[in-house]
């Protein structure tokens, strides 16, 4: 996972290219670089560390240049030095490479360069590839052709820019890892996110697997594997300037938490028919889903967290479902027959593990269909058909709206596939649907009266946390921990209520907080689990609507959610979890936006 | 002052306590007006009048303003100040100090005004020798404002609390300084405790010039002022006014000068009559009748309600067979009396009104109260308590 940059026929191509970086920092931020072509040859600057390291070097020792790349890493190969710093280059200096991705066959590939007498200054996987353009350059080839047939040299995922030699243009490809393309006036971008060129041009074509894009201060070109002009819209693109700012709030969590009553009117806005009691999915009428048997969701992390959800919810209105990880998915092979259909849920829509569950189950003849988050992604393309959650662009590294979109817009496939595959409506329908149409409200009112804060200082310095949930509730409390524990450090576990005496009672003391989370489903049952760890002097947190009833009276503290239907409660419950995961972390002073070891979106399996 | 004048500073950080329960949970530059947030008035005016850059000073319930601008102007240059202490608007302004330069304008976030009057505003203070000059307006009701003394085209004083009062010039809250009022800030004294901006006048060295605008300044400090603006503002408005994704019933009769927003749902039978506005996702039961009264989003009305002049907060829920007749009413803000105003009932955000309750003229239900069917309600109800008769 890294994010990638270039920029040609722009006036100011070091600032372009570092600030395309700092936009894309939720991508990687172990080390960062950029290099610019000028009269007198390629200037490069790398750094350890953040990208504002590199801003800093920048403006100490100022380079120019007419265009450029430039790169923040994640590691994967190579431990984070400044050598390991991309952009990488050949031993000439004349050929300089970007890569994000992971090229599977770099062992063979350096080993072979090795013995043709070529020198390696790191450890990555990508420096293989300046010096076969290198090779094939002194061979007599162009510079396209040199890149070209670099490339068709590797093996693995790649998204890859390159300047060579003193050929004015931008060289790139992609296959396996995402590449955007921007279209200014003049003035050309290539980046692995809009939100690095998005402040100056909203024309972006979204690259294929397989493309190679050849831009020039007049243009650019896209051509496929073969050499032959391949034809890509320009699409407009209206949301991702959001992302430039923090919109005054210190962390783009923080505000990113605040956005969800928003974020859940888009997901919801005209998919709701409360009058009728059922959905409207524009994308899916009626019948659509009349032949499916079965449901698999595929997914990594929270959007896991969220297809379990899902999962449950399709479960208890009888039709079989399985939310697997998506990177076990491929290694455990469930059988897959005509009649399933496989959900995969990415936020990006460039999870790697994901993707390559995907192509598996559509091999082996599912339908398949994307529930994402990034219009044009690559599980879009992936995918027979899409349905958008529409949170609008999350920043921060631990996702929060989109996890309360994702429940939200599964919810309400799960009642468009109930209704084809049953031919009524569930039960549930009118009353969900309400409850769904009261959702942003409802967690506006969370938002405003939590206690969220008053917990986490009352527990700080505990030795563990625990969230227990039931049904709906044990991916909350899933979600919940992990939340916690991405973002604080300390140590957090969820587990299904009933899970607890089979083992994780064991881990409790008073010094571990247990939260619960009551969704008014089966709440007795896991007020009996409260019990248990009471009795072992942990103190609880009851996360529930009970105003005045046992869990109340139960519970040492109380997180207080609206009284809703339960199928959606939880949804309420994770806005609670957020914000005491949220406020932990502050209070213990992390860096919440950018945990360590993490990146946004995972791209590399 | 050869070059363009391109900042503003916006005051957003009050409490808007005249408005509660409205206020409670939202900042009062919130509050809608015809569907839209009174703050988006004024930064619509200033940048259509040449702003480029708004500083924003929040306080009260800062995370609404903030979640709403930044989704809503996503290319424009906007910073927030934080005001966390209620120290008046001079004190919000010296917090921006370090984020502006001089001469720029400064507004409040609460009153919806238009690009001319900014305009104006810039053009006397960048042709007269002044160091500052205040938008004023006429007003019928100058008792509810700073009224401005004239001497000759200059300001000679701006009072707060004029009861009776001959001028019938009140300050539009829209003003353009130079750097020199900081400095003047810092010696203006405060007033139980506040530093109010206006006060700032005395303390500047310099001549301070005023100028009329009128018709684009509307004020919707006090409930009956946000009716009246909303119907002010929808009655100029010539924009399709129900959303594409609202249902309204075919049986349903809208009348005009009404705005119905996204996934509203309108029984049969229901009347919606001019200077009504439903926000986002309200829904109004089958044969009730909306009559000048404001629906906040996520409103829920049942059946066969009657309400006039009347105001739902956010999530509220009214109960089948509710009746608030509208008319006349004295009502007490602040410990001040204002008699014969017309004002239904305002209902705070997430109430819930029982079936067939009466509210008089005047009363106001608290966010998150209750109250039980049947009551006939006078008054007001408290935050989150629960009534029953």
């Amino acid at each position: 996972m890294c994010g990638i940059t270039a920029c040609i026929g722009a006036d100011d191509s070091v600032d372009s290219l570092v600030d395309g970086l700092q936009r894309l920092e939720y991508r990687g931020y172990d080390s960062a670089g950029i290099a610019v072509k000028n009269g007198s040859g390629i200037s490069l600057t790398k750094r350890v560390g953040e990208v504002s390291e590199l801003v800093a070097a920048v403006e100490q020792n100022p380079i120019a240049g007419d265009y450029g790349i430039g790169h923040t890493r994640w590691a994967t190969h190579g431990g984070v030095t400044d050598g390991n710093a991309h952009p990488h280059t050949d031993e000439s200096g004349r050929i300089a490479v970007v890569h994000n991705g992971i090229i599977s066959n770099f062992q063979s590939l350096r080993s072979d360069l090795e013995s043709r007498g070529h020198v390696f200054s790191s450890e990555t996987d990508t420096e293989v590839v300046p010096h076969l353009i290198e090779e094939n350059l002194r061979d007599g080839a162009t510079p396209e052709e040199a890149f070209r047939a670099a490339v068709g040299s590797l093996s693995g995922s790649y998204a890859l820019a390159a300047i060579i030699g003193d050929e004015e243009a931008i060289f790139a490809t992609r296959s396996g890892s995402p590449l955007v393309l921007g279209v200014g006036d003049g003035e050309y971008y290539l980046a692995s996110d809009v939100p690095a060129f998005i402040q100056r041009t909203a024309r972006v074509i979204y690259l294929h697997d397989g493309d190679f894009v050849v831009t020039r201060s007049d243009g650019y070109e896209i051509t496929d594997s073969a050499g032959r002009a391949v034809d890509r819209p320009v699409e407009h693109v209206e949301w991702d300037p959001e992302t430039a700012t923090k919109g005054g709030y210190e962390h783009y969590m923080y505000k990113e938490i605040h956005e969800q009553p928003g974020a859940l009117r888009r997901t919801t806005q005209s998919r709701l028919n409360t009058h009728a009691g059922g959905v409207e999915l524009e994308e899916f009428p009626p019948e659509s889903f009349a032949d499916v048997q079965q449901v698999h969701l595929l997914a990594m992390g929270t959007s896991h967290h969220a297809g379990m959800y899902a999962a449950s919810l399709l479960n208890s209105r009888g039709i079989p479902a399985y939310a697997f990880m998506a990177g076990e998915y491929s290694v455990i092979k469930p059988p897959v027959t005509p009649d399933t259909l496989v959900v995969a849920v990415s936020q990006s829509g460039e999870t790697a593990d994901t993707l390559d569950a995907v192509r598996r189950a559509r091999a082996a003849g599912a339908r398949t269909l994307a529930v994402t988050n990034v219009v044009g992604s690559s599980i879009t393309r992936e995918c027979d058909d899409e349905l958008l959650i529409r949170a609008g662009p999350e920043i921060g590294v631990a996702a929060t709206k989109t996890f309360s979109s994702q429940v939200t817009a599964l919810t309400l496939l799960t009642e468009r596939i109930v209704e084809d595959v049953t031919g009524a409506k569930s039960p549930a329908a009118r009353d969900l649907m309400e409850a769904l149409s009261r959702l942003p409200g409802d967690v506006q009112e969370v938002l405003d009266t939590s206690m969220a804060r008053e917990i986490a200082i009352e527990y700080e310095g505990s030795d563990a946390y625990f969230f227990i949930g039931r049904g709906v509730a044990h991916p909350v409390a899933l979600e919940g921990a992990l939340k916690f524990k991405e973002i604080s450090y300390e140590h957090a576990e969820g587990f299904a209520a009933s899970e607890l005496k089979h083992g994780p009672l064991a881990l409790v003391t008073p010094l571990s907080p247990v939260f619960a989370i009551f969704t008014g489903h089966e709440d007795e049952a896991t007020l009996s689990n409260v019990k248990e760890v009471q009795a072992r002097g942990a103190p609880v947190i009851a996360i529930t609507s009970d105003r005045s009833g046992e869990v109340t009276e139960f519970a040492d503290h109380v997180l207080r959610i609206p009284d809703t239907h339960p199928d959606i409660a939880g949804v309420l419950a994770n806005v609670q979890l957020q914000l005491v995961a949220y406020h932990a972390a502050d209070l213990l002073e992390r860096p919440i936006d950018k945990p360590r070891n993490l990146a946004k979106c995972v791209t590399v399996e | 002052m050869n070059d363009r004048l391109t900042e503003a500073v916006v005051l957003a950080a009050g409490e808007g306590r005249r408005l509660r329960p409205l206020t409670t949970f939202q900042p009062k530059p919130m509050l809608p007006v015809a569907n839209r947030p009174v703050v988006e008035y004024v930064l619509d005016a200033l940048f259509e009048s040449g702003i480029e850059r708004a500083v924003v000073v929040v306080g009260h319930r800062a995370d609404r303003i903030q979640s709403h601008l930044s989704a809503t102007y996503p290319d424009a240059d906007i910073e927030f100040v934080h005001q966390d202490t209620r120290l008046g608007s001079g004190h919000a302004l010296l917090l921006a100090e370090e984020l502006v330069t001089g001469p720029f304008v400064v507004c409040n976030g609460d009153n919806v005004i238009d690009a001319d009057i900014v305009l104006k505003a810039l053009e006397r203070f960048s042709t007269t020798d002044s160091v500052a000059t205040i938008a004023v307006a006429e007003s019928d009701t100058p008792e509810e404002y700073g009224v401005v003394v004239e001497d000759n085209g200059r300001i000679a004083d701006i009072d707060e609390h004029a009861v009776d009062s001959e001028g019938y010039l009140v300050n539009a809250g829209v003003y353009v300084f130079d750097d020199a009022v900081f400095e003047a800030l810092r010696r203006t004294p405060p007033h139980d405790g506040e530093t109010r901006l206006p006060d700032v006048i005395h303390y500047l060295d310099g001549h301070v010039t005023s100028v009329l605008v009128n018709g684009g300044w509307l004020d919707p400090s006090h409930p009956w002022g946000l009716l009246s603006v909303t119907e002010t503002l929808l009655a100029r408005r010539h924009d399709d006014a129900v959303a594409a994704s609202a249902r309204v019933h075919e049986r349903a009769l809208l009348g005009d000068h009404v705005v119905v927003g996204d996934d509203c749902d309108v029984g049969p039978g229901a009347v919606i009559s001019g200077g009504s506005c439903l926000q986002n996702n309200v829904s109004v039961g089958a044969n009730s009748v909306i009559e000048r009264s404001i629906l906040s989003t996520d409103a829920r009305v049942g059946a066969g309600v009657v309400l006039r002049d009347s105001v739902v907060g956010p999530g509220a829920t009214v109960g089948d067979g509710v009746v608030s007749p509208g008319g006349r009413a004295d009502v007490i803000l602040e410990g001040r009396l204002y008699t014969d105003r017309r004002l239904g009932s305002i209902i705070g955000d997430r109430a819930e009104v029982g079936a067939n309750v009466t509210l008089t003229p005047g009363s106001r239900v608290g966010a998150e109260a209750v109250v039980g069917a049947g009551t006939v309600l006078h008054g007001d109800v408290r935050e989150r308590v629960e009534v029953t008769h």
